[in-house]
């Protein structure tokens, strides 16, 4: 049995190990087009701060490929995939048959057609090797605009103001910076951050032409304003890298569609990660949710049941946690600026770096935001992703004392929902000393 | 793995309807925190053991996010229960701190089914509650 893997960041790695575990027998091939791709990509802005070295940023350790046994061509890339006769072409011009392939093929930074992106100076944000660019640069680097208000633009907007002498500015499309995930209360908590700290926020603005010749000098916008900057980070989110299954009878729409065993239409071909579209629990629909938890999650239930040890996933779901200058926030679920799916919303301000919102529809939680103050954040994602009526608790989910005792009552009735084998060694403890 | 930092809570005591819950990290079996953690600082060992190197921990607090339990905190770094390896070599109550320091023998270390056993048992002991420390089947 030869299994191969085409990529080899959070899936591709986590199903990897996985297969190895059930199976020490079968052939494991990884393909990547990183020379060393064992290091964690959102680590990245803190590489790019200085708080971290390249050596910190491997989340795997350096004998990782030859103490599981993986056969690894790295730094080549699949050129094509053959799906009738089972085989991939590689950028060395060999070829490569198969009996289970795995795509964990990962997204990449959108770059729009602004006029003059194509210049030096622009970068994406998401590997070692833009991080490693933009270094390369920031000794000619005064002014940085980071486009894009979103996780990934902040992120480096940080590591950015993190380096001496370098004036950052973010700008902003849309009303808010974090628009996907918080809305206007929140977000305002961070934009002031972002200036006490000396970093600019600029929003509703649209980058029209990046200015100068064969470097970036500058970014004209579409108000006619424009900054003087010699470096340019796009945040403008990522896309699915879909170019190698365009044209085969596998099917996607914004990411490879699978099912939940993380298989696609095709029998042996799965996909994981940031390249696969996934049943979404809070949205009800397949959804590419580009997350690292995700992705290590999926890679786990594709490894599994390549191996033929079946594992369904449970969903995937918008969530993310992050901390920007020291504070903190996690966001999941249906928490953005243009939601308004939702029914009934609490919001608690009670200082002026506490935000905390929570959207409620029909009971059940569909998003929720904490800004400042996280403590038992996973309680309240909890709730969401059991999709539990929470009538009786959503006035105390912001309280000092909300544990998980307050949760026990929902894991005792609903053993089908609470289905986890943690939960059912509580019960069985809880049974017993309630008959006391 | 000594502690030099000031100690931080890495147990919860909880109260449900009259019972004293005492609970710490469950080491779950597909450990939610462990598939969230992006530094690899939070592993899951061969017995089953999850634990958080704290010198890869960045307090990004993604284990915080998907903890079932909420029995992650975040302080410097992601703090849980850690099975104690500093206490290694110790035997018997001694082996976990925890235990050592339970003055009415509430808490219980050891294998699910040893826990069954006990709560089999004609005889019950006080609180049988959030003991469950560990040291869990290999899954």
């Amino acid at each position: 049995m030869r299994h191969v893997i085409i990529g080899a960041s959070a899936a591709g790695i986590t199903a990897a190990e996985t297969i190895r575990k059930l199976d020490s027998a079968c052939a494991i091939v990884m393909i990547s087009d990183e020379e060393n791709p064992l290091y964690s990509r959102p680590l990245i802005s803190y590489y790019l701060a200085g708080e971290l070295s390249e050596a910190d940023l491997s989340y795997r350790p350096p004998n990782f490929f030859e103490s599981n046994q993986i056969d690894t061509r790295l730094g080549v890339r699949v050129v094509r995939l053959d799906t009738r006769v089972a085989r991939i072409l590689l950028s060395t011009g060999k070829s490569l048959t198969y009996d289970k392939l795995l795509i964990t093929t990962g997204a990449a930074p959108k770059f729009p057609p602004i006029d003059g992106i194509q210049k030096k100076g622009v970068f994406g944000f998401r590997t070692l090797k833009d991080a490693q660019g933009i270094l390369r640069e920031l000794p000619h680097v005064r002014q940085a605009v980071v486009l894009g208000g979103g996780l990934v633009g902040l992120k480096a907007a940080c590591g950015l103001a993190a380096r001496q002498g370098v004036e950052v500015t973010v700008a902003a499309d849309s009303p808010r910076i974090l628009s996907q995930m918080m809305s206007e209360g929140a977000a305002t908590v961070y934009e002031d951050l972002f200036e006490e700290r000396g970093i600019h926020v600029r929003t509703r603005v649209t980058a029209q032409e990046i200015l100068g010749g064969e470097c970036v000098e500058g970014v004209r916008f579409a108000d006619g304003t424009r900054l003087d900057c010699q470096l340019i980070v796009m945040g403008k989110g990522v896309e699915a890298n879909l170019e190698l299954i365009e044209g085969t009878d596998i099917q996607y729409e914004h990411g490879i569609l699978v099912n939940e065993r993380c298989c696609t239409n095709i029998e042996n071909i799965y996909a994981a990660g940031d390249v696969a579209q996934t049943m979404d629990v809070v949205r009800g629909e397949k959804w590419t949710n580009a997350l690292w938890p995700c992705a290590v999650e999926q890679g786990r239930i594709a490894g599994s049941n390549m191996t033929g040890q079946v594992m369904r996933y449970q969903g995937s779901m918008a969530m993310n946690s992050v901390q920007f200058l020291d504070l903190p926030v996690i966001s999941a679920g249906l928490a953005g600026l243009r939601e308004k799916n939702y029914e009934e919303e609490i919001i608690q301000r009670p200082s002026r770096w506490v935000y905390r919102r929570v959207l409620l529809t029909e009971g059940r939680i569909v998003g929720f935001v904490l800004v400042g103050e996280i403590e038992r954040a996973g309680l309240i994602r909890l709730l969401m992703s059991k999709r539990v009526d929470v009538s009786t608790l959503k006035d105390s989910l912001f309280d000092r004392n909300f544990n998980f005792a307050k949760v026990l009552p929902l894991v005792l009735d609903q053993p089908e929902r609470f289905s986890e084998p943690e939960y059912q060694e509580l019960r069985d403890a809880i049974q017993v000393a309630l008959r006391q | 793995m000594g502690e030099e930092e000031p100690p931080v809570p890495r147990r919860a005591v909880l109260s449900f309807e009259g019972i004293n819950l005492s609970l710490s990290c469950r080491h779950c079996e597909d450990a939610p925190c462990v598939d969230a953690c992006i530094t690899g600082a939070l592993r899951k060992d061969q017995n089953g053991t999850v634990a958080c190197d704290v010198a890869k921990c960045v307090g990004c607090w993604m284990c915080v996010m998907v903890c079932r339990f909420g029995l992650v905190s975040p302080t410097v770094i992601a703090a849980k229960c850690d099975m104690c390896p500093d206490r290694e070599g110790r035997t018997g109550k001694a082996r976990y701190a925890c235990v050592e320091a339970c003055p009415t023998d509430a808490l219980f270390v050891g294998q699910y089914e040893d826990f069954q056993k006990l709560l089999a048992q004609p005889v019950k002991p006080r609180s049988p509650l959030g003991r469950l420390m560990g040291e869990r089947r290999l899954s």
